[in-house]
């Protein structure tokens, strides 16, 4: 043990390093259902796994319900800036993400349930307490499931589920065959709604490939 | 009768390269302006550019993946070509199940413009004692050229590509520390240093690091100094090109075309004359009896095949094609293939107690080089460490997104740091999730730092029976990390020694750093930087000479990285643009001489 409190030669057991620990084991367990003859296990710490090169090519659905009804979208910001904690949230963005939402095809069928759930406990123009969101909306599986990818969606512009079969590409080989069932990926949208991305106004930045400033405007700390 | 024709029309061209990165570009570009008639042969396909980027940034932007074949999305751009998401990379490379290997976890883009497409422009030079590891260390091989002998073409590309560094700096640090003085200054200054690097430069620079791992070799203490890294990413307006405005997207590409890549000399070869043919995925080269190549064979995507010839023959694929093409071709030498290298990756990662506000600017703006070269280097690895000013995005986290989820629920986290792992682990939602989100995110930090990696003969890409979607071989991979005597497991123990006094001295806690442990498979990373396998030196030990034509065929020459003898600590597109334009001058020279009548 050095004065830092770190022994690199025992550190994997004598640290608490349980989130390094977890992730490593994660990424293992994402590779290991295919053999490899001749490699020794390993995982990987650059870049991301198990991901695709291309936009999932989703087929949209048409809702079983008026998706332009005004009462309909003003809930549906209410309940996201209920789960996301962030209000007032953008309109505009705000139908695109109603749109693609009620129009996906494993996704439609829970939003009229969200609606309801959520009218119910917000009646009026007053958002409810996180413990009645928590109670009523997020410890129900199915409710949980929509709530969750209102939430990506505002913060990333992606929903995480499994994605269509890819198109075949002559010049790729094939994924490796695999028993279990497609991993969830995330399914963005829109260049516009990529950049609008809560969390990259939430940390003073902006999303990877858009403007970010003026040249050298990452020098100093950003403005309040 | 085709035959008979073409025949007489030996050769066709002046030179075939093949290959379009930089170091193909660079050459074409110098051969064309000179007049000479030059051929382009390109494996994969153009991504799509009408209308600036934009096409290639839609891509990224609504890809899943984010990575860096990302933007070129869509059929016939890339030619087969190993797979970045792939931990282990065997989907196009195989491994020869006779030994034992761990992936060789880089890979590239088979596209026009190769992998500078996606690289940081990070523009470091070899150091003067890099050439000399053998000599000076005992360790590896010592180049047949010197630093003297390549300082005045580091100096010509750095002008032909742009770019930005700090002269102050390179005098104060690197010619007192390293003897790497410059001839002239660099073309623009330098890119302004993050936030970030200010925050950890004001921990670290000037404190004395004197913590070595117990086997090195005399350990001195180190005054620690935080330099500002030298890119070939405009800092101001450069030959057409827009400076940097902070896209923080360097890799996997660069939308405003601020940071270098190939297809700037591509275009000017193009337009001083040079014929590209994308597509076009180089076989074999066929020999005459003198040894001379006679043909250049490529198949097309259709798999149909023909051949072209010209004077010269230039390879300029990379470190796994460049062999891969000789070994189909029938040549004997043994080196070929040999001597695979990379610099391989440590991370640790950390939450500081302060905002450092990542994700704002390029990838990378300064770096620590102070162990990039010392008596220790006779026992453990040297390296440098960046400082990377995008958070945790390419660590395993893949912060602020995620990429990951815990194999159940709930999994103990002290610090849940994605949005992914809080939402769906920790069933954060409202106030909570935004609060903790704002106040995690901007304090995170990651160290990454890469070693050199000594040349082994084992190391080497040979081809497999197996063969990719056009029915050409596969690469055939023999691959170690490390050595029986632990070089890069030592240098990584340094490493993360470092890092954690660097976390320290930010005033992090032991609990909020993250540090790899030293474990028996020895995790690590790919830094891309593929080198070796048709090394340069005296024939007899080597594939070619220090001009970089090959010993066995007189009117062959090979190109990039796969002739570096040793891998050094520095990125090595610098070295390999230097080297390019260094042959295509004795090149030139050659086909003026021997012009044909």
């Amino acid at each position: 043990m050095n004065e830092h409190g770190i022994d690199p030669a025992t550190s994997s057991d004598s640290i608490d390093v349980t989130r390094r620990r977890f992730l490593a084991q994660a990424v293992t367990l994402g590779v290991t259902a295919v053999a490899f003859p001749g490699l020794a296990a390993a995982t990987t710490e650059i870049w991301e796994e198990g991901d695709l090169q291309c936009q999932p090519p989703v087929a949209p659905v048409r809702p079983a319900y008026d998706v332009n009804d005004p009462a309909l979208f003003r809930t549906f910001l209410r309940l996201s800036e209920s789960i996301t904690g962030i209000a007032p949230l953008d309109e505009h963005i705000g139908h695109k993400y109603l749109q693609r939402f009620a129009s996906h095809p494993q996704l439609t069928a829970v939003l009229p349930q969200l609606i309801q759930a959520y009218r119910a406990i917000a009646p009026g123009t007053t958002p409810p307490p996180d413990a009645l969101v928590e109670q009523r909306i997020m410890q129900d599986e199915t409710l949980r499931f929509g709530a969750e990818q209102i939430i990506f969606v505002w913060y990333l512009s992606a929903f995480y589920l499994p994605p269509p079969p890819p198109k075949p590409d002559p010049l790729k080989p094939p994924p490796p065959p695999s028993g279990s069932p497609p991993k969830s990926v995330w399914i963005y949208g829109s260049p516009e709604e990529y950049g609008a991305g809560l969390i990259w106004s939430l940390i003073h930045a902006h999303a990877p490939m858009t403007p970010g400033g003026p040249p050298g405007y990452w020098a100093d700390p950003p403005s309040a | 009768m085709a035959e008979k024709i073409r025949r007489a029309q030996d050769p066709e061209f002046d030179v075939v390269i093949v290959g379009s990165g930089v170091a193909g570009a660079l050459v074409a570009y110098r051969l064309a302006e000179a007049r000479h008639r030059v051929l382009i042969l390109e494996a994969g396909g153009v991504p799509q550019d009408s209308l600036g980027r934009w096409a290639m940034a839609h891509y990224f932007v609504t890809s899943p993946a984010k990575t860096p074949d990302a933007p070129f999305c869509g059929d016939g751009v890339l030619a087969p070509q190993p797979n970045p998401i792939d931990p282990k990379n065997t989907g196009y490379y195989d491994y020869d199940p006779t030994v034992k290997n761990e992936p060789f976890k880089s890979y590239y883009e088979r596209l026009v413009g190769g992998s500078t497409w996606h690289w940081q422009g990070i523009y470091l030079r070899m150091l003067p004692k890099d050439f000399r590891m053998k000599s000076l260390y005992g360790l590896g091989r010592d180049w047949p050229i010197t630093y003297d002998d390549l300082e005045e073409w580091y100096v010509r590309a750095e002008y032909e590509m742009g770019v930005a560094g700090n002269d102050k700096q390179n005098d104060d640090f690197f010619v007192s520390r390293f003897g790497a003085y410059r001839s002239r200054p660099y073309p623009m200054p330098e890119l302004p240093p993050t936030y970030l690097d200010a925050q950890v430069s004001t921990a670290i620079n000037g404190a004395i690091f004197n913590d070595f791992i117990p086997d090195t070799r005399d350990p001195k203490p180190v005054r620690v100094q935080v330099t500002n890294v030298p890119h070939a990413i405009n800092s101001q307006p450069y030959q057409g090109r827009p400076p940097c405005d902070g896209h923080t997207s360097c890799v996997p590409l660069c939308p405003i075309k601020a940071r270098y890549d190939a297809t700037v000399h591509l275009e000017k070869a193009l337009n001083a004359g040079a014929l590209l043919r994308s597509q076009a995925v180089v076989t074999r080269l066929e020999y005459d009896r003198r040894g001379h190549v006679s043909r250049v064979w490529y198949k097309r995507w259709d798999k149909s095949e023909t051949f072209v010839s010209g004077r010269i023959v230039i390879l300029a694929a990379n470190g796994i094609e460049n062999p891969k093409i000789l070994l189909l071709s029938g040549d004997k030498n043994d080196a070929i293939g040999r001597y695979l290298m990379d610099h391989p990756i440590r991370q640790s990662f950390a939450l500081a107690p302060r905002p450092l506000y990542p994700f704002r600017g390029p990838q990378t703006t300064s770096d620590i080089e102070v162990f990039r070269d010392g008596e220790f280097r006779r026992v453990y690895a040297a390296f440098k460490t960046s400082i990377k000013n995008d958070g945790w995005a390419t660590n395993m986290t893949g912060a602020p997104r995620g990429n990951v989820l815990a194999d159940k629920p709930g999994a103990s986290d002290k610090n849940p740091g994605t949005i992914l792992d809080l939402v769906k682990n920790w069933k954060y939602f409202g106030t909570k999730l935004r609060t903790t989100l704002a106040d995690t995110i901007p304090r995170h930090i990651t160290l990454n730092s890469a070693c050199e990696q000594l040349p082994y003969k084992d190391n080497r890409v040979q081809l497999s029976r197996n063969l990719d979607p056009l029915d050409i071989p596969r690469p055939l991979l023999s691959y170690r990390v490390d050595d029986p005597n632990g070089y890069v497991r030592k240098s990584f123990r340094q490493i993360v020694k470092f890092h954690a006094w660097t976390f320290k001295q930010m005033g992090i806690p032991d609990q909020d750093q993250f540090l790899m442990s030293d474990d028996p498979n020895l995790n690590y990373g790919g830094s891309g930087h593929i080198m070796g396998t048709t090394i340069m030196g005296a024939k007899g030990d080597s594939v070619v000479d220090k001009d970089c034509r090959s010993h066995d065929h007189p009117n062959l020459y090979v190109l990039g990285s796969s002739v570096f003898p040793t891998g050094s600590t520095a990125n090595p597109t610098s070295t390999l643009a230097a080297l390019a334009l260094r042959a295509a001058k004795h090149i030139g020279d050659e086909l003026r001489r021997n012009r044909p009548a």
